[in-house]
């Protein structure tokens, strides 16, 4: 521990480099921790604007006339590149056809396998939206308790500092403990915009889920019409 | 179906580019900005003060005599000082008396000069103010004309833009007319494939009609049909509706932008005879 008395301010840097070396690992995980969550944050970002783009183009598209079947060939043509709401229409549209050649088959269990496979899609667009939201979870309530960690180690080597000294100042404890709450500022640092945008984005997603069930139920009544038309 | 794996990724490098970026930022502001000034701390830090006792009698002594001698001397300083200040003092008086004779004469002259100069001004007014009123009149004139020309301009520009705007709803007008004919022709071709499909009640009088509500998709299957106004006769209505799904699909015009009209679709069914 050394109490630092150099003349012409202390810049932030020799903070970091006088601290003892498990400070320095705390910030060298928190400071990682911080530019994965960041990374998260702006992948997120640019997914869930690119998802609801894609959806509101795919709803102006499909409730702006032009042929079902039209739409389905065109989609289906680019198979692996598709997602959201594309995936389900073509997911939904591919049973149905399917079902519908079969003979001594319901009208309603045509619907319902359509109906099936728009879930499982819906599904795999929920799994591919939500991922990363842990993480940024994560961080967000694991690094306060790391910086908090970084803390308490750096105040007890401070008072164990001070024991050495026979007459003990304000001076020889505060640069101490101001050293070791550090690591405490950049645990905050690292968990506020994590918490904030982890609550953003799960909001985000419900709301782009929500919009992709409402098509789902649409699209199922429109595929009902047509079982019952075909079989009738 | 396993397209998840496939799917690329969107802007990871991007992502991790701007994160990065993000906290070169913050680090860098901290560091420039962030230094903590703790002299304080520097000179409050504990020293050991050392104290010595000293013998101080001859050195007070001496001290004693210096500070006599320093007395003496600022003493005799100060005489000289008062003898300089009063020679000042009888040069000063004598510099004033000249001066004011010299003010006397100076003033007597310019009286004289003042005069000439009045004159002259007074001249030199009248034909400015003549110069003035002539410039004015001009420059009355020139506003004047310009005021006319920038009317007649902007009348103009109001005109033109007049023409383009009457011309502009026309056209409106003209696209707003294709796409109601075309919407009331649909209408009535709508109204007549319902009218084949549907098959009469026995007990069904002439004159009997209902508004009938269709919800319809593009490609014109119909989602939905409903009664909005009942004939009265719940047999008719359930005729209506039910010669409406059959119409399925109903026609539509090829232009797409037009389908928002047949979205939800109202017509009076009024069976010819």
């Amino acid at each position: 521990m050394n109490i630092v008395t150099a003349n012409q301010g202390v810049a932030l840097i020799s903070i970091v480099r006088d601290a003892s070396v498990l400070v320095q690992l705390v910030l060298l995980l928190l400071l990682a921790a911080s530019v994965l969550s960041w990374t998260t944050i702006f992948r997120k970002w640019f997914m869930l604007k690119a998802a609801s783009r894609a959806a509101a183009g795919f709803e102006t598209r499909f409730w702006s006339g032009g042929n079902l079947n039209q739409m389905y060939k065109d989609l289906s043509q680019n198979e692996d590149g598709i997602s959201g709401m594309d995936s389900m229409f073509v997911a939904g549209f591919k049973e149905f056809a399917r079902l519908e050649k079969q003979k001594n088959i319901e009208p309603m269990d045509i619907l319902e396998g359509a109906q099936r496979a728009m879930r499982v899609a819906l599904s795999r667009e929920i799994e591919y939206m939500e991922t990363g939201l842990s993480f940024l979870a994560t961080v967000g309530s694991i690094s306060p308790y790391v910086g908090l960690f970084g803390t308490v180690w750096g105040i007890m080597n401070a008072f164990h500092a001070l024991g050495a000294l026979q007459q003990v100042t304000i001076a020889n404890v505060a640069p101490g403990i101001s050293e070791a709450l550090v690591t405490t500022a950049m645990g905050l640092f690292a968990a506020i915009p994590a918490v904030i945008a982890y609550n953003r984005y799960s909001h985000d997603v419900e709301r782009l889920v929500t919009r992709y069930e409402v098509f789902s139920e649409e699209f199922s009544s429109i595929l009902q019409r047509q079982a019952f038309l075909a079989k009738a | 179906m396993a397209r998840n794996g496939m799917r690329k990724p969107i802007g990871r490098t991007r992502a991790l580019v701007y994160a990065v970026l993000v906290h070169a930022v913050v680090i860098g502001l901290l560091l420039l900005s962030f230094t903590w000034h703790n002299e304080n701390i520097a000179l409050r830090a504990p020293a050991v003060i050392q104290a010595h006792v000293i013998d101080d009698t001859a050195a007070r002594e001496a001290a004693r005599k210096l500070k006599q001698q320093l007395a003496s001397q600022q003493a005799a300083l100060k005489r000289q000082q008062e003898q300089q200040e009063q020679l000042r003092q009888q040069q000063v008086q004598e510099q004033q008396k000249l001066a004011q004779e010299q003010q006397e004469q100076q003033e007597q002259q310019k009286k004289a000069k003042r005069q000439a100069e009045r004159a002259a001004r007074q001249h030199a007014a009248k034909l400015e103010q003549k110069r003035l009123a002539a410039l004015k009149r001009k420059q009355q004139q020139q506003r004047a004309e310009e005021r006319r020309k920038r009317a007649i301009a902007s009348l103009q520009k109001q005109l033109a833009a007049e023409q383009q705007h009457r011309q502009a709803a026309a056209a409106a007008a003209a696209a707003a007319a294709r796409a109601q004919s075309a919407i009331a022709r649909y209408k009535a071709l709508i109204r007549q494939k319902v009218e084949q499909n549907w098959v009469r009640p026995p007990d069904s009088r002439r004159g009997m009609q209902c508004v009938v509500k269709v919800r319809l998709v593009p490609g014109g299957d119909v989602l939905e049909a409903d009664v909005v106004r009942s004939s009265g006769d719940a047999v008719f209505d359930r005729s209506v509706v039910n010669a409406v799904y059959r119409a399925s699909p109903l026609p539509l015009p090829d232009d797409s932008t037009l389908f928002p009209y047949f979205r939800d679709l109202e017509f009076t069914f009024k069976p010819g005879h």
